[in-house]
């Protein structure tokens, strides 16, 4: 019996510097505003490949060591998962360089609330943070709403 | 465009207490020798959710805040991607009671790597062990490591 499902993978990656993090001030009108850079992992590819990737067609910049830190899961309406998987690094070298996804820039950890930061940021950040929370989970209420879950 | 892929989504748990670690003995399948818990995360459920239900079916213990901490993954020949999402657990309760998967038991961690380990285990053990390595991705035939993650090719 095939337990094979359909889903979408993707990756996210904080990379840090000091007290500072890279954002992207991102223009895709699907989910927009501050966000840190990532994308999808194409077929073929590890996971940790796509990320440093990712990373370097967003930003410019070359990541070492990127670390796994969490997961956020939810199904779409087609009944599909989504898979974004997160990381997080210190490490890396290059010149900072914004691709057409959205302007890149350092920023302050301690800034970011203040920010327009894209839907579900605050969460994303402490999966990032907190080290004993593994998983975002959203579900679709009835109703329509979303309840979001950290676990 | 969609970038809907074939998957199979399944999760392992290495479940700690103090210097011994639960292993369990997958006798008579495919894929048998010694292992730690796990199975497919199902529809619906978190990934979270899915490895407190397979280590308590296979195991009998209930795991508290299970922490992901790496994935082993490979691509088939379908195409489609296989996943194990990597956790640790050090927070349990309940009696041990094995399942038809195999019989279950403590080890002493120290002594894992001399066991009659299954197929990749040694290296899932490896991943799970440094916390500097987040992945296990297998390609082919040789081996070569960045440490950030270990590719099998």
């Amino acid at each position: 019996m095939s337990r094979e499902i359909r889903a979408e993978i993707a990756n996210m990656c904080v990379i840090q510097n000091g007290t500072k993090v890279l954002v992207e001030d991102r223009r895709d009108p699907n989910w927009p505003g501050v966000a840190f850079p990532g994308g999808h992992v194409e077929p073929g590819e590890s996971i940790t490949g796509s990320v440093i990737r990712e990373v370097k067609e967003e930003t410019g910049l070359d990541i070492q060591k990127p670390t796994l830190c969490g997961i956020k899961t939810w199904t779409k309406r087609d009944g599909a998962r989504y898979l974004l998987f997160f990381y997080k690094t210190d490490k890396f070298s290059g010149e900072l360089k914004s691709s057409e996804e959205g302007e890149v820039f350092w920023a302050e950890l301690d800034a970011l609330p203040s920010m327009n930061l894209a839907k579900d940021m605050e969460l994303h950040l402490r999966l990032f943070q907190e080290d004993n929370i593994s998983e975002l989970y959203c579900v679709r209420q009835e109703g329509g709403t979303e309840k979001k879950v950290l676990l | 465009m969609s970038r809907e892929v074939q998957v199979e989504l399944t999760n392992m748990c290495m479940v700690c207490d103090g210097d011994k670690v639960l292993v369990e003995d997958r006798v008579g399948h495919a894929w048998s020798g010694i292992t730690f818990p796990g199975g497919h995360v199902e529809p619906g459920e978190s990934v979270v959710a899915s490895v407190i239900r397979e280590v308590r079916e296979e195991t009998g213990l209930t795991i508290e805040s299970p922490r992901l901490c790496g994935i082993k993954d490979w691509m088939r020949d379908d195409g489609s991607r296989y996943i194990v999402l990597l956790f640790k657990a050090e927070k349990f309760s309940g009696a041990l009671t094995p399942s038809k998967e195999g019989d279950v038991f403590w080890a002493e961690r120290s002594g894992l790597l001399g066991m009659n380990l299954a197929r990749s285990m040694r290296e899932t053990i490896e991943v799970l062990l440094d916390d500097g390595l987040s992945e296990l991705y297998y390609t082919v035939y040789s081996k070569i490591t960045d440490g950030s993650h270990w590719v099998l090719q």
